[in-house]
C-alpha cells in the first residue's frame, strides 16, 4: 500500500463529491452570498449619504463595514453550520446506512474526523465568498492588517469549535433533530458562559484599576494572551481534538441506540423527581395530567400530543419555564430595585423568545410529514378515509400547542410593560420614551407573535411537506425567515433609492416596516423610521395595519395552499384532482 | 357485481410507463394471486387501487366505486398493506389498532370488542401491550393484517406480506390468509413466492413489464401453457430395461435415473400421470414412490416471463 493510498481519506472524498452534486449546497451559497453582499451593499449606500464627498469621507470609514461583516459571518456561522454539520452521522442512523460504514476499514477516529473536515470546508466556502469584501474594507481604511487577520483567525476558530459541537452531537443522538437542538443549547449556554465570562473580566479590571495599588499586570497579560491569534487557534485546535476523541470514543456504542427519545428520557428521569417532589410536598396535587389514554376521536391529534415527545404538554411546559425564569427574576429585581430606566432589561427579552420559539418551531413543524415519510407510515395513513385537512391540522396540533405555549411569555412581557409604562412610569419621568405611542407599541407586541408564529408553522410544514428530508426543511424555513427579515431592510431601499442617487429618503424608510424583524424589535433595531412615527400618529397606525394585513393574507394564503395541495403532493387520490394525465385523455 | 373491476389500467412515471393496460376482473370471495419479477408493476397497480396513485389511465372500480370518483368510499372498503411498511415507534399494539380504529371511525363501543377479535385472529393477544417497534417482523406483518381488519373491508390488498418471513412465519401467513378467504373477503396478494400463493390462490395473474401475460385458475395456466409434469419414481427391482422402456413410452420427454429416484418427465395431455402408473406396474416393477410434483410454477413462471425484467 502506498502513501497515496493510505491518506486516500474516502469518505472525505465522498461526502464533497455529495455535497457538491448537491443543488441545495448551491442554493445555500448563492443565498448566502446574496444576504452577505446585500448587507455590505446596504451598509454602503448607509455610508455613502455624505453626499459628494462621500469618498474623502469614506476614507476611514472601514471599521463599521468591517464589523458589519465580522457579525454577519459569526451569525453564518452559528446559524448555519450546526445546520449542515448535525446530520452528518444522524442521517446515516436515519437511514440504517451507518452500520455499512463502520463494517468498512475506516477507523471511528477517521469517519468522525473526515465527516468533520468536509463540513468545515464547506463552511470554508461560505467563508471565502467573503474575501472580496476584506479587501474592500481594506482598502477603505480603518482597520488594521492585524485587526484582519485577528477576525478571520477567530472565525475560523468559531467554524472549528461550532463543527465540532455539532459532530459530538450528531454522534450522541439518534435523529437529525435532537442533534439540532442539543448543539443549539450547547452552543447557546456556551455563548452566556463566554459572555457572563467576559463581563466579569471587564469588571475585574477595572475594579483593580480602581484600586491602584491592587494592579496585577499578570493578570492583565493573562487575558491578553489568551486572546492572541495564536492562542485563540490553539484552543479552538485543542477543544476540537477533545471533541473528536469523544465523539470517535462514542461512535458504535451510539451508532445502534434505539430511536427512543434521549430528551424524553431526561426529561422522564425529571419527571419522576417532580412527581416524586409533588407527592412528598403537596400530596400528589396533579394540575395537567397527562394520561395515556386511548384515542377517542381524532387520532392523530392524540398521537401528536400524547406520544410524540416534542408534542407531549410536559416537553412543552419546560420550554415555557425555560422561557419564563429568567424574565420572572428580572421582573423580581426591578420591582425591588423600583428602578426608571425600564427599557432596557427587556431588551434581550424578545430576542431570546425568538430565538427559542422559531428553532422550536422550525423544527416540530418541518418534522412532522419527514417523520412519517422516514418511517414509511404516510402511506397507511392515507389509505384511512380521513380528509386532507383532517389530517394536516390533526398532524399539526402539536405545533399548535406548542405556538400557544410559546405565546405566553410574550403576553407576560407585554403585559409587564403595558402596565409599567401606563401606570407606574407615566407621572415619574418624561423621558423619550413617553412620546411613543402606547397604544401602539401594545398592539403591536401583542399581534406579532399572534401571526408570526403560525406563520412559522405553515412554511415550515410546506418545505417538510415539499422537499427531500427535515434537514433541508429546516434549512430552507430558516432561509425564508431570515430573507423576509431582511429583504424589506436592504435591496428593497436600496433598489428604490437608486433613482435618488443613492440618497436615503424618509419615505424610503417605511417599507422596513415590511420586514417582520422591523416590527417585532421596533424599538432595539434601527430607529430612522421612528421619527416619522413621532411626528405622525396616523402614519404609524397606517403601516401597523397594512403590515398585519400583508401578513395575515401570507398566513391565509399559506394554510389554504398546504390544504389544497396536500394530497397531490402526496400523491393521493381526491375526487377532485383533475390530474393532468386523465384531465388530457379521458 | 364484481370486486374489483380494472379495465386498460395504464401508469406512468415521467417517461417510464410502468404499466400498460392491464384488465382485471375479480368475483367476490376470490383470492387473486398477482406473479411478476421485480418492477413488472405489482406495486404500482396495487397502489392505484388503494387510492394513493392519482396519475393513471383506464378506470379501476372496487364494490363498484370508482376509484378516481368516489376514493373517500374505496378507501372504507379496502385494507391496504403496503409492500415497505413502517409502524409507529412511539405506541404499543393496542394503541395502534385503537390508533386506526379511530381513524375509520369505528363507533367507541365496539372498538374494544374489534381490537380484541382481530388480535385474536392474528394470534397477537399475548403481545398487546407491547411497543410496536419491538414486535417482530412477522408480529409486525400479522399487526398490518390486524389492521386493515378493523374496518371488516370487503377487498384487501396485500403487498407482498409474506417477504423477509421465515418458513414457519410463512405457514402463519398463509393459513391467517385462509381463515381470512373463509371469512369470504377477497383478497389481491402480490408476491415472488410461487408456491405460496398456487396454494393459496382461486386465480393468478401473471404480470411482466407491466403487462398481464397470462390470467386465470391455477389448472388453466397449466393447461394453456402446456407446461411439463415431472413424476418421481421409485421402484424396488430397477433395472436399465425398465429405464429403456419408460424413455420409449409416447409423452415422456425425459428420464432421469437419479440416485434414489426415476425423475420421468412427461407432456401434459399426451400421457396421464395414472396411465404412467398402470404402465410401471405392468411391467412387474416394485412400487415404492410415486410422486407427481405437485406444481411447477417455477417451471412457468421462467418460461412466461422468459427472464426478461423491467
Ligand atoms: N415512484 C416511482 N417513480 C418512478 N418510477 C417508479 C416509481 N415507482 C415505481 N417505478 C417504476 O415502475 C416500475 C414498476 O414498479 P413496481 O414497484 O410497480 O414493480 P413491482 O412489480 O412491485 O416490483 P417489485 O417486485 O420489485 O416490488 C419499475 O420499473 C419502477 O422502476
Ligand atoms: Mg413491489
Amino acid at each position: 500500500m502506498n502513501l497515496l493510498e493510505r491518506y486516500s481519506l474516502p469518505l472525505l472524498t465522498k461526502e464533497l463529491i455529495e455535497q457538491a452534486n448537491n443543488k441545495r449546497t448551491f442554493i445555500l451559497r448563492v443565498v448566502y452570498a446574496a444576504v452577505l453582499y446585500g448587507a455590505a451593499l446596504w451598509q454602503y449606500s448607509d455610508i455613502s449619504n455624505g453626499g459628494e464627498a462621500a469618498g474623502l469621507v469614506n476614507l476611514g470609514k472601514g471599521r463599521a463595514f468591517f464589523q458589519m461583516l465580522v457579525t454577519v459571518q459569526s451569525f453564518a456561522i452559528m446559524f448555519l453550520l450546526p445546520a449542515i454539520t448535525c446530520g452528518a452521522l444522524t442521517v446515516e442512523k436515519e437511514k440504517d446506512t451507518l452500520a455499512l460504514l463502520l463494517l468498512t476499514k475506516l477507523s471511528s477516529w477517521t469517519i468522525v474526523f473526515e465527516k468533520l473536515v468536509s463540513r468545515v470546508l464547506a463552511m470554508g466556502t461560505y467563508q471565502l465568498l467573503s474575501l472580496p469584501l476584506f479587501a474592500i474594507v481594506y482598502g477603505m481604511g480603518g482597520v488594521e492588517l492585524s485587526g484582519i487577520i485577528h477576525a478571520v483567525v477567530s472565525l475560523l476558530a468559531l467554524t472549528v469549535v461550532v463543527a465540532s459541537v455539532s459532530i459530538l452531537c450528531s454522534t450522541w443522538f439518534r435523529t437529525t433533530a435532537e442533534a439540532f437542538i442539543m448543539s443549539y443549547v450547547i452552543l447557546f449556554v456556551f455563548g452566556c458562559s463566554l459572555a457572563a465570562n467576559i463581563e466579569y473580566t471587564r469588571i475585574h479590571t477595572l475594579r483593580m484599576n480602581q484600586n491602584r495599588n491592587y494592579v496585577t499586570p499578570f493578570w492583565q497579560a493573562f487575558t491578553a494572551a489568551l486572546s492572541t491569534d495564536t492562542a485563540i487557534a490553539m484552543q479552538a485546535f485543542a477543544f476540537c481534538l477533545v471533541c473528536m476523541l469523544i465523539a470517535s470514543r462514542f461512535l458504535f456504542a451510539r451508532a445502534f441506540v434505539s430511536p427512543r427519545n434521549i430528551l424524553l428520557e431526561i426529561f422522564q428521569r425529571a419527571d419522576r423527581f417532580f412527581n416524586d417532589l409533588n407527592t412528598s410536598t403537596t400530596g400528589g396535587i396533579v394540575l395537567v395530567p397527562d394520561r395515556d389514554t386511548l384515542p377517542v376521536f381524532q387520532p392523530i391529534t392524540w398521537r401528536e400530543t400524547r406520544k410524540k415527545s416534542l408534542g407531549t404538554f410536559r416537553y412543552q411546559f419546560r420550554i415555557l419555564m425555560f422561557l419564563l425564569a429568567p424574565l420572572v427574576l428580572v421582573i423580581a429585581a426591578i420591582l425591588s430595585e423600583g428602578r426608571n430606566d425600564f427599557t432596557s432589561p427587556f431588551r434581550g427579552f424578545p430576542a431570546f423568545f425568538w430565538f427559542v420559539s422559531v428553532i422550536c418551531l422550525t423544527i416540530h413543524s418541518t418534522g412532522v410529514i419527514p417523520a412519517e415519510r422516514i418511517r414509511q407510515t404516510l402511506d397507511v395513513l392515507l389509505v384511512s378515509p380521513l380528509t386532507p385537512s383532517d389530517i394536516v391540522l390533526e398532524k399539526l396540533s402539536g405545533v399548535r400547542r406548542l405556538i400557544k405555549i410559546l405565546t405566553v411569555p410574550f403576553a407576560v412581557l407585554v403585559v409587564f410593560q403595558a402596565i409599567w409604562t401606563g401606570y407606574v412610569l407615566q407621572g415619574a419621568t418624561q423621558t423619550s420614551y413617553r412620546s411613543i405611542n402606547f397604544w401602539l407599541e401594545l398592539v403591536t407586541a401583542s399581534l406579532v407573535p399572534l401571526f408570526y408564529m403560525p406563520i412559522i408553522m405553515w412554511v415550515g410544514f410546506q418545505f417538510g411537506l415539499r422537499l427531500r428530508n427535515q434537514i433541508q426543511a429546516i434549512l430552507a424555513t430558516f432561509t425564508a425567515v431570515v430573507l423576509a427579515c431582511i429583504i424589506p431592510f436592504m435591496i428593497v431601499p436600496f433598489i428604490l433609492s437608486l433613482p435618488f442617487g443613492l440618497r436615503y429618503h424618509s419615505e424610503i424608510s417605511l417599507f422596513k416596516w415590511i420586514s417582520p424583524l422591523q416590527m417585532a424589535f421596533p424599538t432595539t433595531v434601527f430607529g430612522p423610521g421612528y421619527k416619522l412615527f413621532e411626528e405622525n400618529t396616523l402614519l404609524a397606525w397606517a403601516v401597523v395595519v397594512v403590515h398585519f394585513t400583508v401578513y395575515g393574507t401570507i398566513w391565509w394564503w399559506l394554510r389554504r395552499n398546504v390544504l389544497l395541495a396536500f394530497s397531490n403532493v402526496v400523491r393521493r387520490m381526491e375526487p377532485d384532482s383533475n390530474n393532468r394525465l386523465s384531465g388530457a385523455k379521458l | 357485481m364484481l370486486a374489483v373491476d380494472v379495465q386498460e389500467l395504464k401508469v406512468r412515471y415521467g417517461k417510464l410507463e410502468a404499466v400498460k393496460g392491464i384488465t382485471l376482473q375479480i368475483p367476490p370471495g376470490e383470492v387473486f394471486g398477482f406473479i411478476g419479477p421485480n418492477g413488472a408493476g405489482k406495486s404500482s397497480t396495487i397502489r392505484v387501487l388503494a387510492t394513493l396513485l392519482p396519475d393513471f389511465l383506464g378506470s379501476a372500480k372496487i364494490m363498484d366505486l370508482s376509484v378516481r370518483s368516489q376514493p373517500q368510499l374505496v378507501r372504507e372498503q379496502i385494507g391496504y398493506v403496503p409492500d415497505f411498511f413502517g409502524v409507529y415507534e412511539d405506541l404499543t399494539a393496542r394503541e395502534y389498532l385503537h390508533f386506526f380504529a379511530a381513524a375509520y371511525r369505528l363507533p367507541m363501543s365496539r372498538r374494544k370488542a374489534v381490537v380484541d377479535d382481530v388480535l385474536q385472529l392474528t394470534d397477537l393477544t399475548g403481545k398487546i401491550d407491547s411497543q410496536v417497534d419491538a414486535l417482530s417482523r412477522g408480529m409486525k406483518q400479522r399487526l398490518s393484517l390486524a389492521r386493515v381488519l378493523l374496518h371488516d373491508p370487503a377487498v384487501l390488498l396485500l403487498d407482498e406480506p409474506a417477504s423477509g418471513l421465515d418458513p414457519r412465519a410463512r405457514i402463519e401467513m398463509r393459513e391467517l390468509l385462509k381463515a381470512l378467504k373463509e371469512m369470504g373477503k377477497t383478497i389481491i396478494i402480490s408476491s415472488h413466492i410461487l408456491h405460496e400463493l398456487a396454494q393459496l390462490c382461486t386465480r393468478i395473474g401473471i404480470i411482466e413489464t407491466g403487462k398481464m401475460v397470462a390470467q386465470g385458475s391455477v389448472a388453466e395456466i397449466y393447461q394453456r401453457l402446456g407446461v411439463l409434469k415431472i413424476v418421481h419414481v421409485q421402484v424396488a427391482n430397477q433395472t436399465p430395461e425398465l429405464i429403456a422402456k419408460l424413455r420409449t413410452i409416447p409423452g415422456v420427454t425425459h428420464v432421469d435415473d437419479q440416485v434414489d429416484r426415476i425423475s420421468i418427465r412427461i407432456e401434459e395431455g399426451k400421457l396421464e400421470v395414472e396411465d404412467l402408473h398402470d404402465f410401471i406396474h405392468a411391467e412387474g416393477a416394485r412400487i415404492r414412490m410415486f410422486q407427481p410434483e405437485v406444481m411447477d410454477m417455477e417451471t412457468a413462471f421462467m418460461k412466461l416471463t422468459e427472464g426478461q425484467t423491467a
